[in-house]
């Protein structure tokens, strides 16, 4: 009899175990399963005034300023929304048309979309409605839709509230970073000149969008946004690099511990081909926000052209404890492994790379030249006849 | 006792029910998630770096009906043939591993198409040859040319016969000409001094 209780005693303790591990598994694997978020946001501009389409897009592109400098966060480029651009339709995310999203999901490799519009309702009063899609990794689609009404007084008040609001719903933290490096637009003026300028630049009136910019860093000449912008669109529009530069080095008096400013200063070196200067750049901007994977892979990139394959190695390894299932970053790390030798590692490295997307690199793990020189191992032998 | 036995039996029966489910369910998910993920991955993104800059952009789709540049874009891979003995144009470093002017040049043009570099050390087969001579070369369809001063030098490269992919080439090279990469990556590999002047 006693033995009975004991036993019952046990098997009541056991259960109790199992079933909290029940409970809690969710939870560890959720926590074990970490997700690095690209955020692509898009102005939902149609049937706007011309008024409010001006809001929407100073609006818009001061939230896509501040989160860029989120850690764990990528905020997709605008130069890749705008090559998809024809295959969108803005107003069908809107609608949560689930193919819709889907084809944005695959076309930008996004897992969270942002739509914003902004209406003026009275005169000082805006009206904010936000469509937040977030796709997690169990590819389910949560989406929310929320408006706020705000004052238009005080204008850099006016953004904390937006961006007050606006991240209670969103799927991430921003960490303490956020609130305290806020270099905000002061100038209603300049504010409103900004949106103008990026309204001119979506209808391709380059001269009407420079005038409006140059004109609101007059009104604000501590906008750190505005500078930023003319810098980004010298960079990229105009290949004026070294206009461009100039406009990051005034970013960067505003606020020197700016990490975006670097990593554009960086990204503008490389483009030149100034290796040196571009290593110097992104790793400033690594060693402020160490958490954005693209500053990590341009560092493994970099080392690797310059020779130095050791510190290539590491940082792609680093790209890969951010985000593990990009099959691009295993790749580059393969090659580098096997450029010094590492042949049982790089094997290792393409056989993840094949596991997370074969039908784009099983063909070039074949012909890739890089990989040349492990032809006859029989472990990468046994590698291509696994993923045949 | 025997009732209050065969409840703690049902009820860990029932939780390692659920234990077990949840197991397989997570690995299911898991499979499906890495499955989904294959089937809608956009092929050949050799790269790591989304396209960043409106000229990229604006090559890929200009020439998209290039059947060179489709073949490049579809197998991630720019193939350079290039004589790699040569250093500073082209040479293998302690590693076996292609470095030099022309191989910087290459990225280059590969980063601007969106793919990786392979550097063959031919110069059949391939996309595009580089190569550095001395005597200015003769014109001649398909060839693109540059002069270096005090160095005299010429940079050539050589498309294969796709019309169209040679004027994408063209159009880069003179890009990375006007923008001061082709500079830069000369003086690094040639000379502090190099020439402002270049020539098609």
């Amino acid at each position: 009899m006693k033995h009975t209780l004991i036993e019952n005693i046990k098997r009541f303790l056991f259960s109790i175990f199992l079933f909290i591990s029940v409970l809690y598994f969710p939870a560890i694997a959720d926590e074990n399963h970490f997700e690095y978020n690209h955020i692509s946001i898009f102005n939902q501009a149609g049937n706007l005034s011309a008024d409010d389409s001006i809001l929407t897009h100073s609006i818009n592109n001061t939230i896509k300023y501040r989160f860029e400098s989120i850690p764990y966060i990528s905020v997709i480029p605008d130069s890749d929304i705008e090559m998809n651009k024809n295959l969108i339709d803005i107003q069908k995310l809107w609608d949560f048309n689930k193919e819709e999203i889907i084809q944005v999901k695959k076309l930008l490799k996004t897992n969270i979309i942002l739509i914003g519009r902004h209406i003026e309702i009275v005169p000082g009063e805006i009206q904010s409605e936000f469509c937040v899609i977030y796709l997690p990794l169990d590819e389910t689609i949560r989406k929310t839709k929320f408006e706020i009404r705000l004052k238009f007084l005080n204008i850099d008040e006016f953004q904390v509230k937006i961006f007050e609001k606006l991240i209670k719903e969103l799927p991430f933290s921003v960490g303490d970073s956020f609130w305290t490096n806020k270099v905000l637009i002061t100038n209603y003026n300049a504010f409103w000149l900004l949106g103008m300028g990026l309204q001119q630049l979506e209808h391709d009136n380059h001269n009407a969008a420079i005038n409006a910019l140059i004109e609101a860093v007059k009104k604000d000449p501590g906008a750190r946004d505005i500078y930023f912008l003319l810098g980004q669109y010298y960079a990229t529009s105009r290949f004026d690099y070294k206009q461009a530069i100039y406009y990051l080095d005034k970013t960067l008096e505003i606020q020197n511990n700016d990490p975006v400013a670097y990593y554009w200063q960086g990204f503008i070196y490389y483009l030149i081909a100034d290796y040196e200067s571009a290593i110097i750049s992104f790793e400033k901007s690594y060693n402020i926000l160490p958490e954005k994977v693209e500053t990590i892979l341009f560092l493994a990139t970099l080392y690797e052209e310059e020779g130095n394959y050791d510190f290539s190695e590491t940082f792609y390894r680093k790209a890969i404890k951010l985000v593990p299932n990009r099959a691009s970053t295993w790749y580059s790390l393969a090659s580098v492994l096997s450029i010094i030798g590492k042949n049982d590692a790089a094997i290792n490295a393409l056989r993840r790379t094949l596991e997370l997307d074969n039908k784009s690199f099983f063909d070039l793990v074949k012909t890739d030249t890089d990989f040349a020189a492990m032809k006859h191992n029989k472990d990468f032998i046994q590698l291509i006849e696994d993923f045949r | 006792m025997t009732r209050i036995s065969n409840i703690f039996k049902s009820l860990l029966i029932l939780t390692a029910s659920i234990y077990l489910c949840s197991l397989v369910c997570a690995s299911g998910c898991q499979t499906n998630d890495i499955q989904n993920k294959e089937q809608e991955n956009i092929p050949s993104k050799s790269q790591n770096f989304p396209v960043h800059n409106s000229f990229s952009v604006e090559i890929i789709k200009n020439f998209s009906d290039s059947k060179t540049i489709k073949d490049i874009r579809n197998s991630g891979i720019l193939k350079v043939g290039t004589l790699c003995d040569n250093k500073p144009f082209c040479y293998k470093n302690d590693y076996g591993a292609a470095r030099g002017f022309e191989v910087d040049i290459s990225k280059q043009i590969a980063s601007i198409l969106g793919v990786k570099l392979n550097i063959i050390d031919n110069q059949n087969k391939v996309h595009l040859t580089a190569h550095h001579i001395s005597n200015n070369p003769d014109d001649e369809d398909f060839l693109i040319k540059y002069f270096f001063q005090p160095e005299n030098t010429w940079i050539c490269f050589r498309t294969d016969n796709d019309h169209q992919f040679h004027a994408a080439i063209q159009m880069i090279v003179d890009h990375l000409y006007e923008t001061g990469a082709y500079q830069n990556i000369y003086k690094k590999w040639i000379g502090k001094r190099s020439s402002e002047t270049g020539e098609n």
